[in-house]
């Protein structure tokens, strides 16, 4: 391995190269468990926190994501019970949040911040076991082995977590693709956006 | 065995609907993550866990030890420079308190009003302040060693404006103006010597230094101009906890006022956790006992393992 070249998959990772490298995934995962504002940061560090009293990453059959996004539940559910309040999703904190790597283009912006903004609320609309699966397998790209190893639950329960998720997935987007007559809604075209961004005072 | 399920994005039968969704999920973070920021808070805490850890295994090996004479030796050890720091501290308290008296008896009732040193609401108040008494001559404490903050916390001596501190505020001490009308307009009053170590850290382009320094020839519209408020300058939350961490010990009344303002400045900052201990700590040293026990409490419902708990629950069990 040269110097320069990025850290081997075998090898193990100290805490704070750990952090640098996947910091951003455990902060756009812990947001789409429903953490917001302020405390995704503290959540961030707990993760890390934890992962660094736990001694660390170690290679083994969960990737270093699936390893965080274990911690990043228990974090998530440990900091649900201490506040005992739910952190209902926020819609005007949920579309300032869609800022992670804007378009230039403010159609295309519009775009991609409905698109995040409906697919949040189907992923909110999911059982957080559930959420997590399918975040992991369909955002992520994980493979179903290294979330079975990550979760620490049998591969089986991966399939039938992710079934149930992607049911409420569909039927929260078929839900949200009807108007309230039941006739299918129209899809926002380019040109429509056009015509709105238009209209926004500069 | 089952085979592994296809990725809806790689199943074009999917729907275009839920295709969309989840590329724009793939493509765009949710939400805009300061990796710099958030690494160097958990650098902060990993080294704030090791100092518990190292401070715990001392502690039990302190406790472990006790066999023989070690032990004994040990405690004898103890006494011995526990006596030295009592008489030094008595020595120290001796010549602070006749230096006191000597002001006391040059400046008269206007600087026994401002002996307690305090952190004045606004930069304007500290520097403007014309006719106020002469100022103090310079007590020798200033060059006293300071006692290290409370929190074994990790070091942040390596920020730029934590090296500012101590300097800028002997040079301030040290002023020593041609007459005493420069130097009453120089350094008005005791409150303004506690003061410039809480605004050492503000830009250097500000002319606090010349201003103290350099004599100038008194101006008559001098209290009138408007000067630039020190709580309109907004403070670096890492320099505040920074500067706060240093008065903790030695000044904490001033520690809370820096700690107020990063509050207001800084509500949803990522140093909430130093922040809460700090003012826990500075509250209990500032003989405040109840309201750092009850925030010691709200503290530690919090943040039951944290770095700092220790030392906030230290503050409860305190008699």
């Amino acid at each position: 391995m040269t110097p320069d070249s990025p850290p081997e998959p075998s090898a193990s990772i100290d805490s704070e190269t750990l952090f640098r490298l996947h910091a951003r995934f455990v902060a756009s995962f812990l947001y789409r468990l429903g953490v917001r504002g302020a405390d995704i940061e503290d959540a961030v560090q707990e993760v890390f926190l934890t992962a660094h009293r736990r001694g660390g990453y170690r290679p083994g059959a969960a990737s270093p994501t699936t390893f965080l996004a274990q911690l990043a539940l228990e974090v998530n559910l440990s900091r649900r019970r201490r506040a005992s309040r739910s952190h209902a999703a926020d819609p005007n904190d949920l579309a300032a949040a869609t800022v992670g790597e804007p378009p230039a283009d403010p159609t295309q912006a519009l775009v991609a911040k409905d698109a995040a903004r409906r697919l949040q609320a189907a992923l909110d609309a999911m059982d957080h076991a559930h959420r997590a699966v399918f975040v992991l397998f369909e955002l992520e790209g994980e493979a179903c082995e290294s979330i079975a190893a990550g979760l620490k639950i049998p591969v089986g329960t991966v399939f039938s977590r992710l079934h149930a998720a992607r049911r409420a997935f569909r039927e929260h987007v078929a839900r949200g693709s009807r108007g309230d007559d039941g006739a299918p809604r129209r899809l926002l075209y380019e040109k429509d956006l056009r015509v709105m961004v238009a209209k926004e005072p500069a | 065995m089952r085979p592994a399920p296809v990725r809806l994005l790689d199943n074009h039968d999917a729907p275009a609907a839920e295709r969309t969704l989840l590329e724009a999920g793939r493509s765009h973070a949710p939400v805009a993550y300061d990796v710099e920021a958030g690494a160097a808070r958990f650098r902060v805490a990993v080294a704030g866990l090791a100092a518990a850890g190292a401070a715990t295994v001392a502690h039990a090996a302190a406790k472990g030890s006790g066999v023989g004479g070690k032990t004994l030796i040990s405690k004898l050890l103890a006494k011995v420079l526990l006596s030295v720091a009592v008489g030094t501290t008595f020595v120290g308290v001796g010549m602070v308190a006749g230096v006191m008296m000597a002001r006391h008896s040059t400046q008269g009732p206007a600087a026994a009003v401002n002996a307690r040193p305090s952190i004045p609401p606004t930069r304007t108040e500290t520097r403007v302040a014309p006719s106020e008494a002469p100022a103090p001559p310079v007590a020798p404490s200033a060059s006293a060693p300071v006692p290290e903050p409370a929190i074994a916390g990790p070091s942040l001596s390596p920020l730029p404006g934590v090296a500012a501190i101590k300097p800028h505020a002997h040079r301030t001490l040290r002023a020593s103006p041609a007459s005493a009308e420069q130097e009453s307009r120089s350094v008005p009053d005791t409150a303004a010597v506690a003061e410039p170590e809480v605004v050492a850290n503000l830009p250097a382009s500000e002319p606090t230094a010349t201003a103290k320094t350099t004599p100038e020839p008194p101006r008559a519209d001098a209290p009138s101009e408007p000067q630039p408020s020190d709580s309109a300058r907004p403070l670096g939350e890492l320099q505040g906890i920074a500067i706060a961490r240093d008065l903790v010990a030695r000044d904490p009344s001033a520690s809370l006022a820096v700690l107020d303002r990063l509050r207001r400045e800084h509500p949803n900052g990522y140093f909430v956790e130093e922040r809460e201990a700090l003012t826990v700590l500075a509250l209990a040293g500032d003989g405040q006992q109840a309201a750092a026990r009850q925030r010691a409490s709200a503290f530690l419902h919090v943040f039951p393992n944290g770095p700092f708990s220790e030392q906030v629950r230290e503050i409860l069990t305190r008699r």
